[in-house]
């Protein structure tokens, strides 16, 4: 039965198992549940946890996320990539992230990514972030085209330094740089 | 005294509180790493899809519409960071494996805990997970996901799943009706019952 089945709802419309209308979408699926059924729920709850928790290590990442927050950075959101987007057919992947005033776009290739920064005049570097923690100085050239032969694996960030670029009129004195969101452009193997 | 909600804890992390924060990590881990482990990721990429999975709330933390819903949005990310990486990792190393959920045929859909996982020892959770395991991927899907996330919605767990919503209430209904009837399982349920 689809979410727009014309069928009437039953005797026991509330009982999502039997008749679910488009307006119960947002109902949980144990609602209304029977006495059993929250039972074995709970129990398949508690084999999961007994048996398929997160290994410490990452737990220990996941709390210390907080301290990667830039409070005075600008966030450029991925628009476009390739690997998600039905636009994009040749082989190579293909990312964009966009600012109200920034375009970054990146092609990878193999271990390697070329890219081109649009939008803000004079920008000699930015930097290549890991979640692991390195950081690497990448070169921009006059034209906004920087590569970087090695990205490091998991996920990664660029950050644009805004002290790296000439002030324009666009410039939002709010922030000192403009990062990406966090993406992972390798593998781990 | 009362634990604090989710929106409290959400709004003190964007202003910056570390303890917040880690309780949020707390209270949300087992259900990102549950979400992951359920589409089928499993080593490098699973510790990838996690990774990013946190450090998009970190980039979103002051952006999230209701964050009473946060373990939707978390379940929503965690699942499509699977199929981003997925299909990554499938260019990266393509290998012959079934895809059942859409993701890249590196995610290994077998039912195998990693390995450092002990498979539950208390002798009902064994036979409960044992039972689990004869059920059909798709069972094992949904019910592993109910159960670790018990307030999603249907619209929440049809888009973690790719499912139309129309499939939860029924599917739901099969599996449990299937797990029910699996004597160590009923065995379980009428001591339990007593």
């Amino acid at each position: 039965m689809s979410s727009d089945d014309p069928r009437p709802p039953s005797d026991d419309a509330r009982r999502p198992d039997d008749a679910l209308r488009p307006d119960d979408a947002d109902l949980r699926p144990g609602d209304d549940a029977a006495a059993d059924d929250g039972l074995l729920i709970r129990l398949i709850g508690e084999a999961f946890d007994a048996t398929v928790a997160p290994p410490g290590h990452l737990e220990d990442f996941a709390r210390s996320a907080h301290r990667l927050v830039l409070a005075e950075a600008e966030l450029a959101e991925i628009s476009d990539d390739s690997l998600v987007s039905a636009r994009y057919r040749g082989d190579e992947r293909r990312l964009r992230f966009v600012t109200p005033r920034v375009v970054l776009e990146l092609e990878v290739v193999g271990a390697s990514i070329m890219g081109r920064a649009d939008g803000m005049d004079g920008l000699d570097r930015l930097v290549v972030e890991s979640a692991a923690g390195t950081e690497q100085s990448v070169p921009v050239d006059t034209a906004g085209m920087f590569e970087l032969a090695e990205i490091p694996t998991g996920p990664v960030r660029l950050r644009v330094p805004l002290s790296a670029a000439l002030p324009s009129d666009e410039t939002d004195d709010r922030f000192e740089s403009i990062v990406t969101e966090w993406v992972v452009l390798r593998s781990r193997p | 005294m009362t634990e604090p909600s989710t929106t409290e804890l959400l709004t003190a992390a964007a202003a910056g509180d570390q303890a917040a924060w880690s309780s949020l990590v707390d209270r949300y881990s087992r259900l990102v790493w549950h979400v992951i482990w359920l589409v089928g990721a499993r080593g490098a990429i699973a510790e990838d899809i996690y990774q990013t999975t946190w450090l998009r709330l970190v980039e979103y933390r002051d952006r999230i519409r209701d964050p009473e819903r946060l373990a939707g949005w978390l379940a929503r990310t965690a699942r499509n960071e699977a199929t981003r990486q997925g299909k990554l990792a499938a260019r990266q190393r393509p290998v012959d494996e079934i895809d059942l959920l859409g993701l890249a045929p590196v995610i290994d859909l077998s039912s195998e805990p990693e390995p450092g996982h002990a498979v539950a020892e208390g002798d009902v959770l064994t036979r409960i997970w044992s039972a689990l395991e004869r059920l059909g991927d798709d069972c094992r899907q949904l019910l592993g996901l109910l159960a670790t996330a018990p307030d999603l919605t249907y619209r929440e767990v049809a888009e973690v799943l790719d499912r139309p919503i129309g499939w939860i209430g029924p599917t739901r209904r099969r599996c449990l009706d299937k797990l029910a009837a699996v004597p160590e399982v009923r065995s379980v349920m009428e001591a339990s019952i007593e």
